[in-house]
């Protein structure tokens, strides 16, 4: 596999994930980059019928929790029309939403890949993406959890996460953490605290809401000025 | 974003930072910067919520924040579309139609409040965002809600009884985005918790107000402020 870089991770993934639309029914991919390479990859369990906690809001509390300079969420959408939500689907698309992270919060872009491979990728408002005030919200509250047991949380979620093969930072990283008699306790409590975050989370922000939804979700601090704070500390 | 507003330039960099939103082919949004002696201390912005759901309370949410903190210069720049009257169908009006922003600067001057607005049209060339001369206008979208905001009596500061936190609570909740200058948030009283805050908020957000008055009131606690304080003069 060659090294997926933050410069051109758009073309990246719509190679990659353009054939992939259609009939079948993808799941969302997570891409974490550490100095401009991406060193995870996370592809998301498929939504079940009695999920605690959708994949989604589990998906970006490993993106903050993992600790990596950028993030990428891609996530499948259908695009209709917002004045007659009855209607049919129009088109389907992939949605990008990168986080590049800052000293207080994270700055957000959201980019819509071309329908069909036709036209150019383009830029959407932040609260078009469902994951972007989740996001904004998880990287101002970070849990700070050991990098060993998030990777262990996201396998006990389900999701699938891979290492580039020649590209062994992340797992240094982990084997950095503690490894001791009570590991597999600490683990567990890790795991325990980042399901009562993520519970927490989709709660405020119901990411897998309907298209109502997009109106009713705290403000997105998406460009923050360099070193500015949200004026509310919740 | 490449920096923020300056007093002394108000046209210039607000071109500068609506120049991402038009190069990304995203709509200008209204964004009012509040200004302490010349010194950028506020931003507030309206989600896309609020710009489309929740129009006809977009100049209150707007301007809501400004009497409570008695901030005194404003600049605001928001999105403009300018027609020509003279063009008798509309279809064609439309099409001719050109874009752009106004950029309005209003400061409270004595007992009188003064506005001065400005429109500029813009035009992308090879990715580049250009502004053509600004022309200057008598009154402007934005001028009437900047004076009713700026008044010495205006009748916004009664907001004032919900407090800065209850205020930017509510309009974050309303999906503004409310924005302050590093260590603006302490001066403007954003971190004053008010008390019984778990009976004032969301459910969904009770836990989180409970963890944060918790934290508020021990660092308020005499003995943990300075240790060893209430042991008398240390005999």
């Amino acid at each position: 596999m060659t090294a997926i870089r933050w410069d051109d991770h758009e073309a990246w993934l719509a190679r990659v994930l353009g054939p992939l639309d259609g009939g079948q029914s993808p799941a969302p991919l997570l891409l974490c980059f550490t100095d401009g390479v991406a060193d995870t990859v996370i592809d998301s369990r498929h939504e079940q019928r009695h999920d605690e906690v959708d994949p989604l809001t589990e998906l970006v509390v490993l993106a903050v929790e993992l600790g990596a300079d950028a993030a990428v969420l891609a996530l499948p959408m259908r695009i209709a029309d917002l004045e007659s939500p009855a209607r049919q689907t129009v088109a389907r698309t992939w949605m990008l939403t990168s986080a590049v992270r800052r000293d207080v919060g994270v700055q957000l872009r959201v980019r819509q890949l071309p329908v069909g491979g036709v036209g150019a990728a383009s830029d959407l408002d932040v609260e078009m993406s469902p994951v972007a005030s989740l996001l904004d919200d998880a990287a101002r509250h970070r849990l700070d959890e050991d990098v060993l047991h998030v990777l262990y949380t996201a396998c006990r979620w389900g999701h699938t996460f891979g290492v580039p093969e020649d590209d062994d930072r992340l797992l240094e990283r982990a084997a950095a953490g503690s490894l001791d008699a009570d590991a597999s306790r600490g683990a567990d409590a890790a795991r325990h605290r980042l399901r009562r975050h993520t519970l927490e989370l989709a709660a405020r922000h119901r990411p897998l809401g309907g298209w109502d939804q997009l109106f009713d979700r705290p403000g997105v601090h998406a460009s923050t000025p360099a070193g500015w704070v949200p004026a509310c500390p919740l | 974003m490449s920096g923020l507003p300056r007093w002394d330039d108000p046209i210039e960099s607000a071109c500068a930072e609506a120049a991402v939103a038009v190069g990304r082919g995203l709509q200008v949004r209204p964004t009012l910067y509040g200004f302490e002696d010349g010194q950028p201390t506020l931003r507030v912005q309206p989600g896309l919520g609020v710009l489309h759901a929740k129009r006809a309370d977009m100049h209150a949410l707007l301007i809501g924040l400004v009497p409570v903190l008695g901030i005194r210069q404003i600049l605001l720049f928001s999105t403009a579309r300018s027609t020509d009257p003279d063009v008798p169908d509309p279809v064609l009006q439309d099409a001719l139609a050109t874009y752009g922003i106004t950029v309005e600067v209003a400061e409270r001057d004595g007992d009188g409040v003064t506005v001065d607005a400005h429109l500029l049209d813009h035009h992308v060339e090879g990715g580049e965002v250009g502004w053509s001369d600004p022309s200057r206008l008598d009154d402007c979208i934005w001028s009437a809600t900047l004076r009713h905001a700026l008044r010495i009596d205006s009748p916004l500061a009664e907001n004032d009884r919900l407090g800065s936190f209850g205020m930017a609570y509510a309009l974050s909740r309303q999906g503004m985005v409310v924005e302050v200058a590093p260590g603006w948030r302490d001066r403007y009283g954003f971190t004053r918790v008010p008390p019984r805050l778990e009976r004032l908020v969301r459910p969904t957000d009770r836990r989180r107000a409970r963890d944060l008055r918790r934290r508020h009131s021990r660092t308020q606690r005499p003995t943990s402020a300075a240790p060893g304080a209430r042991r008398g003069d240390g005999r």
